[in-house]
């Protein structure tokens, strides 16, 4: 069985099956590239996750395990809705790590499920319930669970910083040009814009 | 109360080096708990609202935040804002009531102006490599600093939560002519594109 760390745990805050397979398929890409855990910066990680699915829980087990943190800059979601991930290194390559549609599922099989279709929270489920589905997750055989494939020709750069600025049509101020909006045809600073407030 | 030291070990382990901004998303995230009231959630009922960017210095203080607050990545409970700034604002779903807190200029101001900054990191020397010696004070400081000297902590605000509208106004982007939902717009030198025609993974 993978070990896993208790502050991983505890960094995500419940038990449930896809953080710890988050954290499996990282160790998985690290280790196909070569690499350790990034303590700095200049890998990325793109869990191939939307929102509003159970199982984005995945990339908090992949930062915890690559290094590639959401604070560093360094995961993006691809919301391809996918448990995937692509992990990144400019000297290394890239690698792309799958769960298996029949991995996935015998794990939705685990009665944890059930209760999370009933609308329970993780951390509301019996740990008798929970534990099952993340120890299968945790020693379930890696060909079994897991396709790797490296990519090659990969690459991604952040965008070169830009000099370029305009006016805001409503207040009058200076905006970065790729921080401007658009709104009823009017280009818009994020806060007159509105669309940056939830 | 929330004690923003009891998580700096798990900071440090999670995060990967040392570094001030993640120590100072400790305590602005521990403030905000504090102000509302509330422990550290391990499901999804806060909602942490960053005000950083892309392509800017310190957004390591997110981690800071994921890590104190338990709105993290994978459970969907961080979101950035983009407005290039360290606010957060802390919302409870549960409640609808929400406090922003922010650190206070002079205070990022000197950090910024330390050592770490000035000759290592603008240097392109990557944070593992600075001597401790010159970044576990600045750690200190920003864990140990009065909360009044360090933070900017708002009122608790009404905050209704509520899911985001679907948008329904799109418009022809200039440059493929295809389609797009008017907020994922983008100006190109002038033009309306989409983000895929500005080369940019918005």
């Amino acid at each position: 069985m993978i070990d896993l760390p208790e502050w991983v745990w505890e960094f995500h805050g419940h038990h449930c099956p896809f953080m710890p397979m988050g954290y499996r398929m990282g160790l998985i890409g690290l280790r196909e590239l070569g690499m350790e855990k990034v303590k700095d910066h200049g890998a990325f990680a793109f869990p191939e996750i939307g929102l509003g699915h159970p199982q984005t829980c995945m990339a908090d087990g992949i930062q915890a395990a690559t290094g590639c943190t959401y604070g560093k800059m360094m995961m993006e979601r691809t919301n391809f809705g996918k448990i995937a991930f692509t992990l990144y290194e400019p000297s290394k390559g890239a690698v792309r790590v799958a769960a298996r549609a029949g991995f996935l599922a015998d794990l939705g099989k685990f009665a944890f499920f059930s209760f999370r279709m009933k609308g329970v929270e993780p951390s509301e489920i019996p740990e008798e319930i929970t534990m099952p589905a993340v120890e299968f997750v945790l020693s379930v055989p890696e060909e079994k669970a897991f396709g790797v494939e490296k990519l090659a020709g990969f690459s991604f750069s952040r965008p070169k910083g830009s000099f370029a600025k305009d006016i805001c049509d409503n207040c009058g101020e200076v905006v970065f040009e790729r921080y401007l909006r658009i709104k009823d045809g009017k280009q818009l600073c994020i806060p007159c814009s509105t669309y940056g407030k939830e | 109360m929330v004690d923003p030291k009891d998580y700096l070990e798990m900071g440090l382990k999670f995060h990967g080096h040392k570094c001030p901004a993640m120590p100072m998303g400790l305590r602005v995230g521990a403030a905000a708990m504090n102000k509302l009231g509330v422990g550290r959630t391990g499901d999804s009922e806060w909602l942490a609202l960053v005000e950083m960017g892309e392509n800017h210095c310190a957004t390591c203080f997110a981690d800071g935040v994921q890590v104190i607050t338990g709105c993290t990545f994978g459970k969907g409970n961080i979101r950035k804002l983009d407005y290039g700034k360290w606010g957060l604002t802390l919302v409870n779903k549960k409640t609808g009531q929400a406090v922003r807190v922010s650190p206070k200029a002079e205070a990022m101001a000197k950090n910024k102006a330390s050592s770490f900054f000035t000759d290592y990191r603008t240097k392109g020397v990557p944070p593992t490599k600075v001597p401790a010696a010159v970044v576990d004070p600045l750690i200190e400081g920003v864990m140990n600093a009065p909360e009044a000297m360090l933070l900017n902590v708002g009122e608790v605000f009404d905050y209704p939560y509520q899911e985001k509208k679907h948008s329904f106004e799109s418009f022809v982007c200039e440059e493929c002519g295809e389609m797009v939902v008017e907020p994922y717009g983008r100006l190109k030198g002038g033009k309306k594109v989409c983000p895929v025609c500005l080369g940019w993974e918005a």
